[in-house]
Parts: structure tokens; sequence; C-alpha cells
């Protein structure tokens, strides 16, 4: 692949050596990835019921206390602990997030790819789908799919992943339509290389580090996507811990108790700010042109 | 709602027209217009196709969505005569034609239990939310066109840092986080509620309406700000570096005269795109922040409705935002033809 290479696979084949080492360079993508490692081990900690209170079991005598050294960031109305709900809960976040992510990033990717790889009617419809499902506000998309499908963890992963895919799509097509007659994919042709070969051996490859960023950025869409419609009471239902819930809860305790706003808020700003950080840092680690910003 | 659209779209074509520096519409612009007006008629009917296959056909049906679990409980000669009330005893295409009928002649249906024709209520619903979009639009763009030109002043160093950490931080606090917070807040430490009454617009009470809009505008704005930062700074940072901003500082220009005719002049391009993109997206997307702060925007009401399960009301509702949202993005992409004068070229 790189023997003939064009200036298009230079620009967005990850070079093998040294991305890592690229990303580990700039502050945003250390930063980024010491936060979003952070969160991921905070949730298999969750998955793992390695936390210090049950997240959901009350405690009627400890109502709304303060941080200490029992309930590190205090409890909540039931007398709750937040820390163990914050974790729960972005554990939740984090698992609709990497659900609707997996299947839009799944779904678009492969539309994408083969609306640019074979063009013609199928470019068409793929293309005017996205359109269409880029004509709504995201929320307001994703909104009224949960409406209809009703709420629930796996139904609010299916509408953000509904929203998301169009995204894919377009970013999956674009470098396979630079792709497409480039020589390169002309001498694959010339040579008799099947389809599915040129597809999957010299054309994904190329697609990976775009799709990889916008996988990165999308997670942190999608974790505010699942944290706004659990606060509205569309996401993940009470008692499950879930970072929107409490934050919802938190409305009528904040003035008096403000770790039940702050513990919850924290979280889910950490959680996005490290996924954000991660994309940009990655963004700029996968592809040298713009290494240099 | 369509209807409105195509005049709306006509008069702008009419409008561009007068204000042509030539009295006639540059020929790139009108084949640009007709193909252009042509797609966005396309999209609406895939997004009308889309919100009734979402809204009718996935939920099972009205009935269930009336009578809850107690549906099961009812005869076959019930629940026959309902499906006929309802009019899903028809096929799809019948029920999706009838719709648009309707809605094309400006009937976009009625709320069972308040009887108010959903036409009426986005009559009182839409100026309020495009208030809020306008103020939050113009509140985030001078926020964030200010926080890009301070970063791409010095990229890398330390404002560059500030800013963008700035910008970071509003792209990632949540607008439901921020709104929560300022209510407590301003409940708690003023002993003052924003969202005590109904919605006042300005000519009825200008002091009523700033108290209403000002914070959530100001949370909506920062929403808006933290792209337009980015985009700001990025296209800043580009222009920049080009050869014709060395030239303009070689003639002895101001910095200023550099700064903000030669390199904002060509930056505006972006900005002005993503300004647009951010409206165009505060009309359905202020549905949080509408229900924070008791605003009766449309968001407002589409997420009523979904609690009342009234899906006539989303449905409809959802359309109107989906075809503003079509018509604002229209609209962006011609100002962005008309002020950039390199896409004569294509």
């Amino acid at each position: 692949m790189s023997a003939i290479a064009t200036p298009a696979t230079v620009a967005a084949a990850p070079r093998r050596r040294g991305w890592f080492g690229r990303l580990l360079q700039s502050p945003s993508g250390r930063i980024g990835l010491v936060l979003t490692a952070l969160v991921a081990l905070a949730a298999l900690a969750a998955v793992a019921h390695l936390l210090p209170h049950d997240p959901v079991e009350q405690h009627p005598l400890d109502r709304l206390l303060g941080p200490s050294s029992r309930y590190w960031l205090g409890t909540d109305q039931f007398g709750r602990d937040i820390f163990s709900r914050c974790i729960e809960g972005a554990k939740s976040s984090l698992q609709v997030a990497l659900v609707a992510v997996g299947l839009a990033g799944a779904v678009g990717t492969v539309a994408g790819i083969a609306a640019g790889f074979f063009g013609g009617v199928l470019d068409g419809i793929v293309m005017r789908i996205a359109d269409v499902l880029f004509a709504f506000p995201a929320i307001l998309l994703a909104l009224a799919i949960v409406s209809a499908l009703g709420s629930g963890w796996f139904n609010t992963a299916i509408a953000i992943a509904i929203v998301y895919v169009p995204i894919f799509a377009r970013v999956a097509r674009g470098p396979v339509l630079a792709l497409r007659d480039a020589d390169f994919i002309r001498a694959g042709r010339v040579l008799g290389f099947s389809s599915p070969r040129l597809l999957f051996r010299h054309i994904l490859p190329n697609v990976a580090a775009p799709v990889i960023v916008q996988v990165t950025l999308s997670l942190s869409w999608a974790i505010l996507t699942e944290s706004s419609l659990s606060f509205l009471g569309l996401g993940t239902q009470p008692p499950e811990a879930s970072l929107g819930l409490m934050v919802s809860d938190a409305r009528a305790l904040a003035a008096d108790y403000w770790w039940t706003l702050a513990a919850p808020a924290v979280a889910i700003t950490l959680a996005v700010v490290g996924l954000n950080l991660l994309g940009d840092g990655l963004r700029d680690a996968l592809d040298p042109t713009r290494a240099r910003d | 709602m369509t209807e409105p659209l195509i005049e709306a779209s006509a008069q702008q074509l009419v409008d561009v027209d007068a204000v042509a520096p030539t009295g006639r519409l540059p020929a790139f612009l009108r084949h640009w217009l007709v193909a252009r007006f042509i797609w966005s008629i396309a999209t609406l009917v895939g997004v009308s196709i889309l919100v009734f296959v979402i809204l009718r056909v996935v939920p099972g049906n009205q009935i269930d969505a009336a009578f809850g679990t107690e549906a099961g409980t009812l005869t076959p000669a019930q629940h026959a005569a309902l499906a006929h009330y309802y009019g899903i005893d028809r096929s799809l295409w019948s029920q999706y034609f009838s719709w648009i009928g309707s809605v094309l002649t400006g009937n976009l249906g009625i709320a069972l239990n308040t009887h108010l024709s959903v036409a009426s209520m986005t009559r009182s619903a839409l100026p309020v939310t495009i208030e809020l979009a306008l103020l939050a639009t113009i509140l985030g763009t001078l926020a964030g066109v200010a926080l890009g030109l301070l970063s791409a002043s010095r990229p890398n160093g330390v404002r560059d840092t500030v800013g963008q950490s700035i910008g970071l931080l509003a792209l990632s606090v949540p607008s439901f986080v921020l709104g929560t917070a300022i209510v407590t807040i301003v409940a708690a430490k003023f002993n003052y509620f924003p969202n005590g009454g109904e919605y006042r617009a300005p000519w009825q009470s200008l002091s009523e309406n700033v108290q209403q809009m000002v914070f959530p505008a100001l949370v909506l704005g920062i929403a808006v700000a933290a792209p337009v930062m980015r985009t700001t700074r990025s296209a800043m940072i580009e222009v920049g570096s080009r050869d014709f901003v060395r030239t303009a500082r070689g003639k002895g220009l101001s910095a200023a005269r550099v700064l903000f005719r030669h390199v904002l002049g060509n930056a505006a391009i972006p900005i002005v795109t993503m300004v647009g993109i951010q409206f165009g997206y505060l009309l359905g997307g202020a549905v949080i922040v509408e229900q924070i702060f008791a605003l009766p925007g449309i968001g407002r009401q589409v997420l009523q409705a979904i609690e009342d399960r009234e899906y006539a009301v989303v449905q409809s509702t959802v359309l109107v935002i989906a075809a503003a949202f079509v018509l604002v993005n229209f609209l962006t992409d011609l100002t962005y033809r008309w002020i950039d004068p390199r896409v004569r070229e294509q």
C-alpha cells in the first residue's frame, strides 16, 4: 500500500511508527488519555461491584449528609451514597454511549464506504437518507425516537445510534471518494483484485483514522445526549443510577445540599472533557497534515 | 407548514434580486438557488416520511398510547371502532397522504386533551423559541468570536491555552447542568425565580421579557460560543498564515487593519456558516433549556406532547421544527455563497 502512496493516502493513513508517541506528546492527548482511562476504570469498578456502597441501597438515617470519610461525596435524599451512584451512573452512560457509537460507527462506516466505493444509485440513496437525518436538531431526533421506542438504556442507545449513523457515513465516504480513483486502486483493478479485496485491504486502512477520531468525539456527544435524555426522564429510569437523573433530582436539593448537584455535574464534565481532548489529540496524532496546527 | 416555507423562500429570492448590485441575480446564484430549493423540498418530503414512520409505525398504535396497558382489555369490536376513530384502520399510505394533505392546507392536527389546534399552539410557541435562539446566537457569537480572536492572536501561547480551555469547558458542560445550577443558585441566593408566570413578549413588557430570557439565553449562548470559538480560532490561524496576509503586513498596513479587514474578512465565511448551523440547531435543540426555565417554546411543546402521549402533536411539531431547520440551513448556505466571491469560480 505504501509502495505507491498518493498524496491522499499520505494524508489519511496513520503512520504505524509513532502515532501513540505523538498522542502522548500533545498536552490534550495526554490529559484526554488519563481522564478517559480514569472514567473507563471507574466503569470497570462498577461492573465488578467494587464500589464503597451499593448504588441503590438506601440508608434512611444517613439522608443528605455532606462529604465525609464514610460517604466520600455525601448522600442523596434517600441516603444513597453519591460517589457510588456517580460511578454507577458513569458506567451506564458509558454503556449506552459504547453501544450507540458502536452501532452507528459500524452501520454508518459500512454505508459510507459502500456509497463512496460503488457510487451511483447506492451513493444517492445513502446520502439522501443522511440528508434527511441531518435535517433535525440531534437532540430532537433522539427525543422523538426514544418517545416512540420507549425509555430504557437500550432504546436510548438505538436512538442515539440512529442520530449518529449519517455522521459516520459522511466521515467514511469522504476519503473513499478521494481514494477511489487513486493510482494504487486503479493498479489493483488492472491486476484483477476483487472489490472486497480492494475495499478491505486497500481502502479500509485509509478510512480508519478519521473514523477512530469520530468514534472518540461521538462517545463524548453520546454521553451528553444520554444524560440529557435521562435528565428529561426519557433515558435511564429510576432507581437505576444515571448522571442525568441525579442532576434532575438535585434541582430540588442543590440550594441547600450543593454536593447533590456538584458530584454528577463534575462527573459528566470530566468524562466529556476527557473524550473531547482525546479526540482532538488523536486527530492531530493520526493525521500528519494537521500535526502542525 | 411547507407552504409558508415556499413563500418565505420565494420572498427571499425576490429580496436577493432587489439588493444584487447589478440589479439582477447573478446566474451562478440563480442556478444554485433553483437546485438548492428543489433539494430542500425533497429533503422535507423525506423528513415527513421519517417523522411519520417514527411516530406512527414504531409505537404500535394510538390505541395502546391512549389506553396503555388497558388496551389489552378492549373487545375486538371496541378495538376496531377505536381504530376507525383514529383513522389507523386505513393503509399507511392513505394515512400518510391524509396527514400531509392536512399539513399542506395549514391543518397540523388537534391536541386531544386540550382541544387546541397544533397550528395555534405552534404560533404562540415558535416566537418564544426564535427570540431565545436569536439572543443565544448573538451572545454566543460575540463571546465565541472574541475568545477565538484572543486564542488565535498567539497560537499555543498562554492566551491560546486559556481561550481553548474555556472553549473546551463550554463545549463539555451540558446545558442541563448549567441551567440547573443557575436556576438553583439564582433562586436560592437572590430569591428570584426566573420561571414564574407566563411568557411576555418584548413589546408587552420589556423588563419581564428580559428577566425571563436572560438566563436561558446565557446558558444556550455558552453552548453556541464553544463551536464558534473553535471555528474562529482555526479559521484565523489558517487565514493568518496565507501569503496575502504577509503581503498586507509588508505593505505597512496597521496590525488592526490587517487583522480585521484581511484576516477576519476571509475567516468570516466558516464563522458565518457555523453561526447559521448553531442558530438552526437551537430551534429544536433548546428543548432542555426551555424545560428547565419553563419557557413555553416549541421544544417544550414537543416534550409536553411526549409526556401526554399526544402523538399527533409530536408528529406535526417535529415536522415544523425540521422544516424551520432546513429553511435556516438554506438561508445559511445562501449567505455563505453571497459573501464568498470565490464560490462564483466553481
